[in-house]
């Protein structure tokens, strides 16, 4: 794992945030890796999980197994952000 | 200036009659908007009507059929099949002169109703579409397996973003590509990663839990429209 392509997979996954929950980058430029997501931002509901799931798939070039899905990846944005690295940059 | 009067009409297709919104000058030229599909219309509807209002100032007459067991259609959702949706769009096209069609999302599966030019935005083929809405009940539905998320093309009909979706609708709707026809321009999200013909820098109001739209992105795709028909 080289440390550009994991900061580009930080930075692709805050983009995404952004854009589909309507956060302010301001806002999602603080999370860190502790920072609670599903069911501790009103914004994400569960059409708003899946859409962010398909935008990762699409800017990260993966595709996520409907067996590989959990919800404890979505607790956090440090559990999101472990995730998408190791299918990104396996 | 007064804002633009909204006036609900009907349409026929087949036995029955539907609602559409119009806005616009009566003497102006008619665009046809194809709304997205199930779950993403609701979210979308502001961001089409506030496009319509941007639409009408420009002089521009635009109108935003029910699709058939959504929006306030009379009929409910499990009674339809995708081939009411497409004689439905096919009747209001022969009823109506139009001269271009402007679709989003899923609406785009059904814009070969007509040969007039299209405008296409977002668009996703049916698959992408119902992943997404089987996938977000999975989200929160413990129960909602493997088993189950096959059922929804077997047994069905099954809550989808709300929508009872019948098994005839869902395997339509898993199989619906976008249509091939001539006369296309395709638009996207600046932060999409396909290429398109234009972008806009705008959000996926379709995927936000808020229906709250978006006055930028919304006259955006006006200004495209109101040229792209000039």
């Amino acid at each position: 794992m080289t440390s550009t392509g994991a900061e580009k997979v930080d930075q692709t996954l805050r983009a995404v945030l952004v854009d589909v929950l309507g956060l302010s980058a301001d806002e999602v430029g603080k999370f860190d890796e502790g920072t609670e997501l599903f069911g501790a931002i009103p914004e994400l509901d569960s059409m708003a999980v899946a859409g962010l799931l398909t935008e990762i798939e699409e800017r990260l070039g993966i595709w996520i197994d409907d067996d590989e899905f959990e919800a404890e990846m979505l607790e956090t944005y440090g559990n999101l952000l472990v995730f998408s690295r190791d299918k990104a940059l396996q | 200036m007064s804002p633009p009067e909204p006036r609900y009409r009907e349409y026929a297709w087949r036995d029955g009659r539907e609602w559409m919104l119009e806005l616009g000058p009566e003497n102006g030229p008619r665009l046809l908007i194809l709304p997205p599909l199930l779950e993403e219309l609701n979210r979308s509807r502001k961001l089409l009507t506030d496009m319509m209002r941007d639409l009408a100032v420009a002089g521009i007459l635009s109108v935003l059929p029910d699709l058939l067991g959504t929006g306030e259609s009379l009929q409910t959702i499990d009674a339809t099949d995708w081939e009411d949706w497409r004689d439905a769009m096919t009747s209001l096209v022969q009823e109506q002169q139009f001269s271009g069609i402007f679709s989003l999302r899923g609406g785009c599966l059904l814009d070969d109703c007509s040969t007039v030019k299209a405008m296409r935005f977002a668009p996703v083929a049916g698959k992408n579409l119902i992943r997404d809405l089987i996938r977000a009940r999975g989200v929160t539905d413990k129960g909602f397996d493997a088993v189950a998320q096959k059922a929804v093309f077997e047994t069905g009909p099954t809550m989808l973003g709300g929508y009872p979706v019948p098994v005839a609708l869902a395997r339509a709707l898993r199989d619906a590509d976008l249509p091939e026809r001539a006369d296309v321009t395709t638009g996207r999200l600046e932060s999409d990663v396909p290429d398109a013909d234009f972008k806009i820098d705008g959000t996926p109001v379709w995927r936000r839990a808020e229906p709250s739209g978006s006055p930028e992105f919304s006259r955006a795709l006006a200004n495209k429209i109101v040229d792209w028909l000039a």
